[in-house]
């Protein structure tokens, strides 16, 4: 579905992606994961057509970027970060706007407008002006906007960012329906739980490349590690952090008095590090062993924090 | 194209507060200059300037100068004594008086002048206004007495002719001559006024004041509605227009559209007002209208779509478009009628949307001018859109669509 080799967008010197390559298949859900500035953005841009790159081939479901730019868009439906409504017009008026930029005749226009606010639970508020609604509703209505012309790709950048439990649940099960309907999705998020229960494969890109990618348990196991462990402690001093560090066979990372654990089989090297923690006579406060997570996968591949 | 201007409609009329300001204030404003210029007067009697007259002589001759005065449409007499005429004139009260002097009567039998006019430095404008109406008037009515006077005073001190029958006699002929040769030669006459044509009961000062206003607070209304362009990228609507499939060049066309469909009604709206409410005689014109109120709107709104594409933010817009404007408006003739300016002025007047659509106004309603006189300014007007229209895309490809 999506074939990109080489992608690199160039401001001056500074490379906001670098030689990108990415593969996504059809009917494939793929999460691309990373940092603020980490160049997700500046790629989803450049697949949607917005920015022209400046190295590197994409094809879409075949069509080159280059080649064909409005059967590309025709194609697909982007869910943008921001919400891109009209306030002063009505939910219906915003939809029947946006689809009939698509070509969409006007009568099946009305049925896919109501059949998608039927599914995003807004048919009933559909000519109240959008100003009225709340930001979860209006991001439904974002994203309803983006399927009118029923897309075979989606691109949804941070669909659920700032948004209520109700309106949220909403979205994952829209999210679920396009699953089911085959249709595939470039997803960025800052939510982990996101990126795990939709995910058949998720990109990590940091610096503008893609430093890792598979599904989960590929990941998991790429980075070489399964459980982590963080301990809270009363004070630390810098000296004391480097003998912990010294531990063999775990992957250590502080943030102030608190100490994060990596590392395979890392639960049968708790007693050693707690051994550790009463020989430096450390006051323990808090301790916590957690299952892994992607935070702690990107941690271990770049050694900074996915949020940071 | 269409989408995007129908959609641009639907949010203007959605928006009620946007709605009243573009089609309500516009006519308080026609109402106020119309007022201002004079222009809800009837022709006949519009621009009556006041004059102070101070009769110092009280004859019949005198007397009779003042009722003619006072018939005159253009000037409204008040006869006061001469010291309190002056005390007005240089308290700012009133712009001028004429003093008829004591010796008035005897001044016409010796063909010297027996009048003086006084006027405000202040009030120059008004005061030669009034001195203008005054000159051609006397030079006019007073202009025989004068010269008979002054004929028969050399005819009685250089050739020796005392005898008043036979000066009267020689009087008569030189009458007789100079009216003969006026019936041969109109311009012997010593003064012949005649108008451009004009539909009996239009006031060219209304048509001034309502084609003035209606261009500049269309030119207003629309670089309000360019900034529109600037709040969708602001909004990111514009990336939502730009990932759909249409050219990005349809989306600035659909702006236009919207644009100057609104200018259309706006122009209408406030010429029907000036019909209903001060009588200007639109129905007889309305082919015309139809194409000039087209025309101007084409302009008004590419003057818009030129702005947002020049401007960056809104806030540039709001800046540039009100000193455009204004100056526009002012060299346009909006403001005041071009003829007070400077002939520099004049000449620079050409160059803004205003000066070619109040001209094409005066040409429907005042000077009943053939098709292609007002083709001219029409064309024109299509020309400055068309300057604007090429500066604003390659502007809005740089400005506009550029993401970061």
């Amino acid at each position: 579905m999506i074939s990109v080799r080489g992608l690199t967008k160039r401001y001056g010197e500074f490379a906001a992606v670098d030689h990108l390559n990415l593969r996504v298949e059809k009917g494939e859900f793929y999460s691309l994961l990373g940092p603020n500035g980490a160049g997700k953005t500046t790629t989803i841009n450049m697949l949607n057509t917005l920015l022209d790159p400046s190295e590197g081939s994409v094809s879409i479901n075949g069509l080159s970027l280059n080649a064909d730019r409005n059967s590309i868009r025709r194609q697909i439906g982007v869910v943008p970060q921001e919400i891109s409504l009209y306030d002063e017009l009505s939910a219906f008026d915003n939809l029947r706007f946006f689809g009939s930029l698509y070509g969409i005749t006007e009568s099946l226009l009305r049925v896919r407008i109501h059949h998608l606010l039927e599914e995003f639970g807004l048919i009933d508020r559909m000519n109240e002006k959008i100003k009225h609604y709340s930001g979860g509703m209006k991001r439904r209505i974002n994203i309803a906007s983006a399927l009118l012309h029923q897309p075979a790709l989606v691109f949804m950048d941070e669909p659920t960012v700032g948004i209520d439990p109700q309106s949220r649940n909403n979205i994952y099960e829209a999210i679920q329906r396009l699953r089911k309907d085959g249709v595939t999705i470039l997803y960025t998020t800052h939510y982990m739980e996101e990126a795990e229960r939709f995910s058949d494969r998720i990109g990590i890109i940091d610096h503008g490349t893609i430093i890792a990618e598979g599904t989960l348990a590929q990941l998991y196991t790429r980075a070489g590690h399964g459980d982590s462990m963080v301990i809270e402690l009363a004070e630390i001093n810098e000296k004391q952090f480097i003998q912990i560090q010294n531990l063999n066979g775990v992957v250590v990372s502080r943030t102030e008095n608190r100490i994060q654990f990596h590392g395979d089989d890392l639960r049968k090297k708790i007693p050693s590090i707690m051994l550790m923690i009463t020989e430096l006579g450390l006051d323990l406060i808090h301790l916590d062993i957690r299952k892994p997570d992607l935070e702690a996968v990107f941690l271990s591949l770049t050694g900074k924090n996915l949020r940071d | 194209m269409f989408k995007i201007a129908r959609k641009d409609l639907m949010l203007f009329f959605n928006d009620k507060k946007a709605v009243l300001l573009t089609f309500l204030m516009p006519m308080g404003l026609i109402t106020l200059f119309v007022f201002a210029f004079g222009g809800n007067q009837k022709k006949r009697d519009m621009n009556e300037m006041r004059l102070l007259v101070a009769d110092e002589d009280q004859s019949k001759d005198s007397k009779e100068l003042v009722a003619q005065l006072d018939a005159l449409p253009t000037l409204r007499i008040e006869q006061t004594d001469w010291e309190k005429a002056k005390q007005h004139v240089s308290s700012g009260e009133r712009s001028s008086a004429l003093r008829i002097f004591p010796s008035y009567s005897d001044s016409l039998q010796l063909g010297v002048s027996g009048f003086g006019f006084y006027f405000d430095q202040a009030r120059q404008t008004e005061a030669a206004m009034i001195q203008g109406v005054l000159s051609g008037f006397l030079f006019a009515q007073e202009g025989d007495k004068v010269m008979r006077g002054s004929l028969g005073t050399q005819l009685e001190t250089e050739f020796g002719m005392e005898d008043s029958s036979s000066r009267e006699m020689v009087l008569m002929m030189v009458e007789q001559m100079i009216a003969k040769n006026s019936m041969q030669d109109p311009s012997v006459s010593m003064m012949r006024l005649e108008e451009v044509r004009s539909d009996e009961g239009v006031n060219p000062t209304l048509v001034h004041a309502v084609g003035g206003t209606a261009v500049m607070t269309l030119l207003f209304s629309v670089a309000a509605m360019g900034a529109g362009l600037l709040e969708e990228k602001e909004k990111g609507t514009l990336r939502k227009l730009l990932l759909a499939p249409i050219h990005p060049i349809q989306i600035l066309f659909g702006k236009l559209i919207s644009a100057v469909a609104i200018g259309f009604i706006q122009l209408w709206l406030m010429l029907i007002f000036a019909w209903l409410v001060f009588g200007l005689q639109i129905l007889p014109h309305i082919p015309s209208l139809f194409l000039i109120i087209f025309f101007t709107a084409l302009c008004c709104g590419s003057f818009g779509v030129f702005l947002a594409s020049f401007c960056t933010t809104r806030k540039q817009v709001e800046g540039l478009s009100t000193i455009i404007v204004l100056v526009m408006s002012a060299i346009g003739g909006s403001m005041i009628p071009t003829f007070f300016m400077p002939e520099f002025m004049q000449q620079l007047s050409v160059l803004s949307v205003n000066y070619w659509s109040i001209q094409a106004f005066y040409d429907v309603f005042w000077r009943d001018a053939e098709w292609m006189v007002l083709f001219f300014k029409l064309m024109m007007l299509f020309s400055i859109s068309l300057v604007m229209i090429a500066i604003a895309i390659p502007l809005y490809k740089r400005n506009i669509l550029r993401l970061s």
